[in-house]
């Protein structure tokens, strides 16, 4: 991708004899939103640490900014760790300071920016309380200051919705399409498909260190099976035999509820026009693309531990 | 650096305001308050640890022993007066001047012998240790502080009716010989340290003089009386064989003058009083160095662990390079080390100022240890040499552990591992500028540590250039080493550290590039 700004070519990372990343290549298009997707021990978090020259690859190439990981590119990203720890005895405006000047800048703009992050997110009464003596949602608040105090034009956030109540969940998912509407790059890893559902212009989505999926919504949806939903009075077993069918599940007893499951690639109109053909009377047709959860249920063959909808 | 600068003072000023910190700052303040109110809150306590003032008590039976004791007293008192003002003249009068402007007064202070009975008589017939003072001060160097004449040791005092009654004196005398009572001073309750007793029949030479104390360990006061009576007895003895006053006062002050000289004044070998403070000094203040060094880089070590922990480590690593953290967590405990120390001073000084002015003198002589800022710089230089390198050790140790209990586990035995390096060097303070301290001076590890020690006493130049060469290099190649291990171990998952581990991390860390 000529717009990239990090870009993966066949990365592995390796502890001892595990290995945590095996060979994922993928890349993040200037100011989009991606999603690393992946169960508990997928690689994610081991992916990030590469990205940010915290811990280097055992084989592969990582490009940011047209540059290597490491010191020339560490002030243009920000990042959010996935275990939140951050100075209890430090004033929240301290923190975004004291990060904000690691990151580069000098006190005065630090100062300013830590100022206009409390403004933003709405903190600026506690400005002055130590952080232990925060709310989860408020501490979680600063620490995504302190990424992004420094105004870096990549932002990684490690699993950012974990541990918060649907009200903090909201506006962290607010705060994060400010971002990407800022034109920063958003990389971000989560457990939780709505969230990457909602907010991700692209996913890559990791099963036990390898790579099963790298694209768009629309993309993941087209090399997922569909399955059309159809409530009829009528048999509709003869729908076994049109092409691109590979299984039909007939109701319950009682209920009208048929479930036909399509072949990759195959038109749910198809379904519709048989029915027409037969003369049968539906009075449901459902053709609803599949939520990013079934899609990844797909693509990890059923390895899903930890995994939420 | 200026990162490096940032992670250091932030760890700074994070500790220096943590209550453990402030407690290890200010403890060693209220433990010596502690040591020198306790005695004095209660006077029956001061009585038991011994009060510098000997009270004692004399029942003369003959009714002639008393004028004997008295003068015996003020004679003990002239001779401490007479050696303090030898001193005094030898350290602060400016002898050429003297000798020049008064050379009677400048051969009896800087050439006689202070404890013959003659120079003690001259004294007497100048008028005394205060008037020969004021003598003296107009060949005094400029600065010189004001003579004081030294506080009197014994102390005559009657005996409690109590006792005096008594048909069983030993019983009653007994509560109050070892303080359990006291008896009434010339400025309030004090301990009875002695009574004399001399019996009706001493003269006749029947009858023994008997000397009553709690502690005879302490001969001064018993020597002074046993010395007294003795000459009482020579000079009644001198009028029996019908010589004349003149002859037996001749004849109990002739004394031969005994010159006292050191050759080498100044080397720590020679057992004085006042060396034996010196060396003691050295030790102390090395101890003090050396806790706090470990209490600090233990704190360090513990923050990193923690930041380990809860993931802050993760985040400083996406700002700064894995050395820059840790050269910054060096920097954190050498600051914190250093500012110990130097409340540790300050606060030792004004609380012996303040509370205790007595013990002036005790910190004055301990002070002589380092003198001029050249010294206290070489001292600062190898304190921060030694820091560094017990620092990088620890950091590489802490950054394997992910929790406090594997901290303990790897820092624990690390710290035992340390201890002789640091320990060691402990004996040069008896001989700092002997064979073995020269060459501990030189050897890798040991050498800052040495020259610590060494610093207290003025080394020879090639020895602090060679020892800094040395320590330098050391701590080059040891942070370097210890980086290695810091950069790999600070997120690494795998746990539990163990501290064997860590030595194989150590061990192998020159393979890593």
């Amino acid at each position: 991708m000529g717009n990239a700004v990090l870009e993966l070519e066949g990365v592995s990372k390796r502890y001892g004899d595990f290995l945590a990343v095996d060979r994922i290549s993928f890349s993040a298009p200037k100011g989009q939103i991606v999603g690393l997707l992946g169960p508990n021990g997928a690689g994610k978090t081991s992916t990030l640490r590469m990205i940010l020259g915290i811990s280097p690859p055992s084989e592969g190439r990582i490009s940011i900014f047209g540059k290597q990981p490491g010191r020339s590119v560490q002030s243009r990203i920000g990042y959010l760790p996935e275990e939140r720890g951050l100075y209890k005895r430090m004033t929240a405006f301290d923190t975004i300071v004291y990060f904000a000047k690691l990151k580069g800048l000098w006190s005065r703009r630090a100062r300013r920016r830590a100022n206009e992050l409390l403004a933003e997110f709405g903190l600026s009464h506690v400005k002055d309380r130590r952080i232990e003596a925060l709310s989860k949602g408020m501490a979680q608040k600063i620490q995504l200051a302190t990424a992004i105090a420094h105004e870096p034009e990549l932002v990684i956030l490690d699993e950012p919705f974990s541990g918060l109540d649907p009200i903090n969940q909201n506006e962290l998912e607010a705060a994060i399409r400010r971002l990407a509407a800022s034109g920063k790059t958003i990389l971000f890893s989560t457990h939780t498909m709505s969230h990457a559902e909602r907010l991700c212009d692209r996913f890559v989505i990791l099963v036990k260190g390898a790579k099963a999926f790298d694209g768009t919504l629309a993309e993941a949806r087209a090399v997922v099976p569909r399955t059309v939903k159809l409530e009829s009075q009528s048999d509709l077993s003869f729908l076994e035999g049109l092409n691109g069918v590979t299984k039909v599940v007939p109701p319950h007893p009682g209920t009208p509820h048929w479930e036909i499951f399509l072949s990759v690639g195959t038109d749910p109109q198809s379904v519709l026009a048989a029915c027409f053909e037969h003369g049968v009377k539906l009075t449901r047709f459902d053709t609803s693309a599949p939520p990013l959860h079934e899609i990844f249920v797909f693509l990890a063959g059923g390895n899903v531990e930890g995994l939420e909808p | 650096m200026r990162r490096v600068w940032l992670i250091a003072w932030h760890g700074f000023v994070q500790h220096a305001t943590s209550r453990p910190f402030l407690l290890g700052v200010f403890l060693p303040m209220f433990y010596l308050l502690l040591v020198g109110w306790v005695p004095n809150a209660s006077q029956s306590q001061l009585a038991l640890l011994g009060s510098p003032i000997r009270h004692f008590a004399v029942i003369d039976k003959t009714g002639a022993i008393l004028p004997v004791v008295d003068a015996a007293l003020d004679n003990d008192r002239s001779a401490r007066a007479l050696l303090a003002l030898t001193n005094y003249a030898d350290e602060h009068a400016d002898k050429d001047r003297l000798r020049q402007g008064d050379p009677k007064l400048a051969k009896f202070l800087l050439e006689g012998d202070p404890d013959s009975p003659r120079a003690i008589d001259e004294l007497s017939a100048q008028g005394g240790a205060i008037s020969t003072f004021i003598a003296l001060r107009p060949y005094l160097k400029p600065g010189a502080p004001r003579f004081i004449e030294p506080p009197t040791r014994f102390f005559r005092i009657d005996l409690p009716e109590e006792i005096l009654a008594s048909d069983d004196l030993l019983k009653a005398a007994q509560p109050y010989l070892s303080a359990k009572q006291l008896v009434r001073g010339p400025f309030g309750p004090v301990h009875l340290w002695a009574i004399l007793i001399v019996p009706k029949e001493f003269y006749d030479g029947t009858e023994r003089a008997t000397y009553l104390s709690d502690d005879l360990t302490r001969p001064f006061l018993r020597d002074l009386l046993r010395t007294a009576l003795d000459k009482e007895l020579k000079r009644k003895s001198g009028e029996a064989l019908s010589l004349t006053p003149q002859s037996i006062t001749q004849l109990l002050g002739t004394a031969r003058e005994m010159q006292s000289i050191d050759p080498d004044p100044e080397h720590l070998g020679a057992v004085t009083g006042l060396r034996q403070i010196r060396v003691l000094g050295a030790n102390i203040v090395y101890f003090m160095l050396f806790f706090a060094l470990f209490m600090t880089a233990n704190m360090v070590v513990m923050a990193l662990v923690e930041e380990k922990s809860n993931r802050v480590a993760e985040l400083l690593l996406s700002c700064v390079r894995a050395e820059t953290l840790m050269a910054g967590k060096l920097i954190t405990g050498l600051l914190l080390a250093l500012f110990l120390v130097a409340v540790w001073v300050t606060t030792v000084l004004g609380t012996v100022d303040i509370f205790f002015p007595a013990a002036k003198v005790i910190v004055s002589e301990l002070s002589k240890n380092i003198s001029g800022v050249g010294q206290v710089f070489q001292l600062t230089v190898f304190f921060a040499l030694s820091y560094l390198t017990v620092g990088a050790f620890f950091l590489a140790a802490g950054s394997a552990a992910n929790s406090i209990s594997d901290a303990q586990a790897v820092v624990a035995p690390a710290t035992l591992i340390t201890m002789p390096i640091c320990m060691l060097p402990l004996a040069v303070a008896y001989a700092p500028d002997s064979l073995f301290a020269r060459f501990a001076s030189y050897v890798p590890f040991f050498s800052p540590f040495t020259m610590m020690v060494r610093s207290l006493s003025s080394p020879e130049g090639i020895d602090v250039l060679g020892a800094l060469v040395v320590s330098l290099l050391t701590l080059w190649w040891l942070i370097r080493l210890v980086a290695r291990v810091f950069r790999a171990n600070l997120l690494r998952p795998d746990s539990p550290a163990t501290f064997f581990g860590f030595l194989r991390d150590l061990w192998r860390a020159p393979q890593r590039g």
